[in-house]
């Protein structure tokens, strides 16, 4: 299939981003994964005219970058409209707790995750945000399936009646 | 949009325009705009560059601009003005408009109501552990249990919904299973081949049966809800035993017991207990149809209303009805409505000499050809297509051939349902391929099979059977 | 008969008040001169116990030559003097006038003549009608006065020993505060020390390990072209992740074969690299690029183990342990080892150093870096982790001057004269809380070191600047 969703990677030191990435890579074949080192070329990305076709699904942001920290960014994006329903996940080992307060309470933080990180715990975390997205925002699970848990996604298409016989 | 779609809408427009600039002979005026429609319709349904359910009701649009006599073309002109220059009377838009709210079409609603409902309550997973208890652990007979019920509840609610939740019963027994197990293959192939299956036991089960239903009440029969059950059940019932043998002699298990885990408890809120009743009560009235006289299309009010009225069903639940699959559907019957009141059928049929053919060909024919396009495209849209051309060569046939329009009708919905070759084929089938489990030669293989298994059980019924009694 | 009506007269207060002994004597004279009996008169030598204390007492003393001392015994049986009684003034009046038991001991501290009066004798004074009554009650009321000046006298005393006290004990907490700082920061040296050796070990090892890795992995593999791409993976970063979108979408585009981490690869390969993999043929291609990617992979792992031997080298440095006298250090080392330690509080701060060829100075290093840590920090408190920072290192007049300007909010003008106070802090308490000793400390250090700081406002970002100035000693040739 075409992806046509982003997991955008947001995190300035390129061998922790390269890690990132390489975890993630189980779900190339149906996601657009795109690794960014600073919050201003994530900002370029998304209001440039590529952002028409790719719409991203998920955010997976380092807090401590040079310029903007990743909970700004996030409280940013929100605020700005250029989520779009996307789900947003910190991953980092220096916010403290002022800063993921305010990340969940304006940001709409979905996840916090602690670096550093085993390759299970962030996949299961990607895997139930992104099957959140799909919940969401009313997109057909079926493609999914042979990445994502194909149990949660039968449950989403069985109430949701998003696909429907024809 | 793919190629597929960038051809479909070129061809669409084309075929759009192509009878304003070609006349046909022998075909009215009203029956070159009829085909226009047509032709639109039919490439747009068959290669998607709208969503089906838009085509339908681009369908409906265009008839009312078109061909009634509110429409640019016939308005300003009464009835015997327009039969005076054009041989045709312009058509009420009403009854075009009416389409979206065909008897038929309430039946559905209230299949709708009651299905969604179903799931609201968990009704489905309840009625699939307390089916499932009596058939144990062997494989086997789990796999012909997983179909039974497969078939039951797909035969009131979407083949679809039943899929999806269906797998959310076997997924997790299919991932402890050895990788190199064909059993598995076999278990995600039997419950969208169930699922198909079973959604013909009923008129409500599948889109196509509304096709079906509609077309011969328009030829003079209305099939009752006990009629489509008492003609439609057996054969239901001997395909899916055949599709479980066929299945389970390709996919062989490994292992030697199969224990599904299920915990859902039963709903006994007050709601619940009102939709257990509400669906006992027009389950019952459905079914006993002969003996009070009361149309099942009108019975279904009684759920759509009951359950909207204690709010068993509230508004987010009403907004979260399939209603495109009801617009499909209508839009199909508004088609099977233009064609036969131009006579662009009789026009197009009267190309071939059909009286030269035997009623069983014409038969096996119009089945054959249903179920092999209804693999490649929505089997409503592929019974849409087929159906005001069958109905019109049954007319001709006379009501004692065996080809009489009714039994061509049943034909031709029964055969796009047996359409499971291919993941397009239907959202059961997609959701299987989904899985990652099954190849795509696996489900070919096996779905040419049951096609073939139920297109020779069709004749067979046909013959020995629904001949006698339609 | 003068002297008769001038003692009579209330005048008698007023003398006694300003010679006692004269009027004692005056008072003696006029009693024998009435007629009564006179009193005892008792001569005491040195060290002679008069009265008891905490007995009942029936007898007044009146103090006529020598001096008694009074004491009182504390709780843990010491002897402490009280007050001292001269010549005209009375003793023993209050527990004889109030029947409870005597609140001190009254010993002779020269040799004394005390009159000594009994309950009777006293009451026959009060009671006749001659001229000694009035005396008498003036003396006593005289005498009370004069021991009221005292109190006061001493709790005016008490409060400034009290004053001095208090600011003695902060003088000290602040004192210990400091040392306990000290001796956190040079048991946190050794420690420092003590892992960076311990993490030192294993990095090298690591190190080495990649190069001799990377030396023997082409030997294990059969020899085409493309192992080049092994070493070309090591050679360079991957510039994947600043690309611009037009990059990424070219490459998408020239390589639609490829899958999206393979394209990512191709999108970090420098020019030259990514001609050469052009011009492979679609087998050699993919194995070009897992030689890349192993390439990458030992390319981060040395980078990561240089990182870490990196930081390590600063935390040795920034935490060194000097001998007492200090070494020649240069003052820039020490401030850029602090930026690097700080760097992931500076991540966001756009630091700028400034720097003059300048001579060495006397210092013992890590007291000095607790300086510019501390400087650093709270520039980076002033503006909230985000701005900008200039650190100006220059020679004016033999002396080494620095300054560190930040754009931050400013110092308030009334927190000016309290920076340098012990526990002044401007963060609350929700925060990240100090031990507010940072610049008292630091003033402390930089004093150590013959030089000054002082707060100002910075002419360069807006903020604040605080300029720190040493001596500089002569460079050794």
């Amino acid at each position: 299939m075409k992806p046509e969703y982003l997991i955008i990677c947001v995190e300035d030191e390129p061998d922790v981003l390269d890690a990132v990435l390489r975890d993630l890579q189980s779900l190339e074949s149906h996601f657009i994964i795109e690794g960014f080192s600073s919050a201003d070329s994530v900002r370029d990305f998304l209001t440039a005219s590529t952002a028409d076709t790719l719409k991203p699904a998920l955010f997976i942001c380092d807090h401590m970058m040079p310029g903007t920290t990743g909970v700004d960014f996030l409280v940013e994006v929100e605020r700005f409209g250029l989520a779009n329903g996307a789900k947003k996940m910190l991953l980092t080992g220096q916010a403290g707790l002022q800063d993921t307060v305010k990340a969940v309470n304006l940001g709409h933080l979905d996840f916090y995750l602690a670096k550093p990180w085993s390759r299970q715990s962030l996949l299961d975390a990607v895997q139930g945000l992104l099957i959140a997205f799909i919940r969401d925002n009313d997109i057909n699970p079926i493609p999914y399936m042979t990445v994502l848990d194909p149990e949660a996604l039968s449950n989403i298409l069985r109430l949701d009646r998003r696909v429907t016989d024809r | 949009m793919t190629s597929l779609q960038k051809a479909g809408l070129i061809l669409g427009i084309t075929g759009f325009l192509l009878p304003f600039a070609i006349p046909f002979e022998g075909l009215s005026f009203a029956g070159h705009l009829a085909l226009s429609i047509f032709l639109l319709a039919a490439f747009f349904w068959m290669l998607e560059p709208i969503p089906i359910h838009a085509t339908s009701l681009l369908v409906i649009l265009l008839g009312v601009v078109m061909l009634s006599s509110v429409g640019p073309v016939f308005s300003g002109m009464d009835a015997a003005e327009a039969m005076d220059r054009y041989g045709f009377k312009p058509g009420n838009p009403a009854a075009y408009v009416g389409t979206l709210a065909n008897p038929i079409i309430i039946l559905f609603l209230g299949g709708f109501m009651l299905a969604d409902a179903a799931v609201k309550f968990n009704f489905d997973k309840n009625v699939t552990r307390v089916m499932m208890r009596p058939f144990g652990t062997k494989p086997k007979w789990i796999m012909l249990g997983l179909m039974t019920v497969t078939g039951v509840l797909s035969a009131f609610m979407s083949n679809t919904a039943t899929t999806a939740m269906m797998m959310t019963v076997i997924l997790p027994f299919m991932a402890s299973m050895e990788k190199t197990d064909r059993f598995k293959v076999g278990l995600a192939l039997s419950i969208p081949f169930a699922a198909n299956i079973g959604g013909m036991a009923t008129p409500i089960g599948s889109p196509p049966n509304a096709i079906v239903v509609a077309a011969s009440a328009r030829a003079g029969h209305m099939i009752s809800f006990m009629e489509w059950v008492s003609l439609a059940l057996p054969l239901v019932i001997l395909a899916m035993l055949a599709t479980w043998w066929l299945l389970y002699s390709l996919n062989k298990p490994d292992v030697k017991e199969i224990v599904l885990k299920q915990t859902s408890k039963w709903n006994t809120s007050l709601k619940a207990w009102l939709f257990y009743g509400i669906f006992a009560f027009t389950l019952v009235m459905w079914v006993t149809e002969s003996l009070h006289g009361i149309s099942s299309n009108y019975v279904a009010l009684i759920p759509i209303a009951a359950l909207s009225m204690f709010k068993v069903m509230e508004a987010a639940d009403l907004r979260n009805l399939p209603w495109e699959v009801l617009w499909l559907v209508a839009g199909g019957i508004a088609m099977g409505i233009y064609m036969d009141e131009t006579k662009l059928s009789d026009w197009l049929v009267s190309r071939i000499e059909w009286t030269t053919f035997s009623g069983i060909l014409i038969l096996a024919m119009f089945a054959l050809i249903g179920l092999v396009i209804s693999n490649f495209m929505s089997n409503t849209v592929a019974a849409t297509l087929l159906m005001p051309l069958a109905i019109t060569i049954g007319a001709t046939q006379g009501a004692d051939s065996i080809a009489n329009p009714t039994l061509l009708a049943l034909m031709i919905g029964l055969g796009t349902s047996f359409a499971m070759v291919l993941p397009i084929s239907t959202p059961p089938n997609a959701i299987a391929m989904a899985t990652g489990v099954v190849k795509t030669a696996d489900m070919a293989k096996s779905g040419i099979l049951v096609g073939v298994i139920g297109l020779i059980l069709m004749l067979i019924f046909s013959v020995l059977y629904w001949n006698h009694v339609v | 008969m003068s002297h008769r009506i001038s003692l009579t007269q209330r005048t008698f207060l007023k003398k006694w008040i300003a010679d006692p002994r004269s009027a004692a004597q005056a008072l003696i004279k006029a009693m024998r001169e009435s007629g009564e009996p006179v009193p005892e008169i008792r001569n005491s030598d040195v060290g002679d116990v008069l009265l008891e204390e905490n007995v009942l007492n029936d007898q007044l003393y009146l103090v006529i030559t020598g001096r008694v001392v009074l004491t009182k015994t504390d709780e843990s049986g010491r002897t402490l003097p009280v007050t001292r009684i001269l010549p005209g003034s009375l003793f023993g009046v209050l527990s004889f006038f109030t029947d409870r038991p005597t609140l001190t001991s009254a010993i002779a501290e020269l040799p004394s003549e005390i009159l000594v009066m009994t309950r009777d004798e006293v009451e026959a004074f009060t009671r006749t009608q001659s001229v000694i009554a009035p005396l008498a009650r003036q003396m006593i009321t005289a005498n009370l006065l004069e021991r009221y000046h005292q109190v006061v006298d001493l709790n005016l005393k008490l409060e400034t020993v009290n004053e001095s006290l208090k600011t003695a004990l902060l003088d000290l907490q602040a004192a210990h505060s400091r040392l306990v700082h000290q001796e956190k920061m040079a048991t946190l040296g050794q420690l420092v020390a003590g892992i960076a050796h311990e993490i030192n070990n294993p990095a090298a090892a690591l190190q080495g390990a990649i190069r001799n890795l990377s030396e023997i992995l082409p030997n294990l593999m059969s020899a085409d072209s493309s192992i080049r791409f092994l070493e070309f993976g090591q050679q360079t970063a991957s510039g994947a992740y600043t690309a611009t979108m037009e990059q990424r979408t070219a490459i998408r585009m020239e390589y639609p074969d490829l899958n999206p981490s393979e394209q990512r690869l191709v999108l970090g390969m420098d020019e030259r690299v990514r001609a050469e993999f052009t011009s492979l043929d679609p087998v050699q291609r993919s194995r070009a690029l897992q030689l890349y990617d192993a390439g990458q992979l030992m390319r981060g792992a040395t980078s990561s183990t240089s990182r870490i031997a990196n930081l390590v080298k600063s935390l040795k440095s920034y935490s060194r342990q000097d001998s007492g006298e200090g070494m020649d250090v240069n003052v820039m080392d020490g401030i850029q080892d602090t930026l690097h330690i700080l760097a992931n509080r500076l991540k966001r701060v756009d630091v700028k150093l400034e720097t003059d060829i300048v001579p060495m100075i006397r210092a013992n290093t890590a007291e000095l870096n607790q300086v510019w840590t501390n400087l650093i920090v709270n520039a980076c408190d002033a503006m909230g982790d985000e701005g900008r920072l200039m650190i100006v290192v220059s020679l004016k007049d033999g002396r080494i001057v620095v300054d560190i300007h930040d754009s931050g909010t400013g110092i308030a003008p009334d927190h000016m004269a309290h920076l340098f106070d012990a526990h002044f802090t401007t963060r609350n308490s929700s925060g990240n809380f100090g031990l507010g000793l940072g610049l008292a400390i630091s003033r402390d250090l930089v004093a150590k070191h013959n030089g000054t700081i002082k707060p100002g406002k910075s002419d360069r970002l807006n903020g604040a600047k605080f300029t720190v100035d040493f001596p500089a000693i002569a460079v050794h040739q």
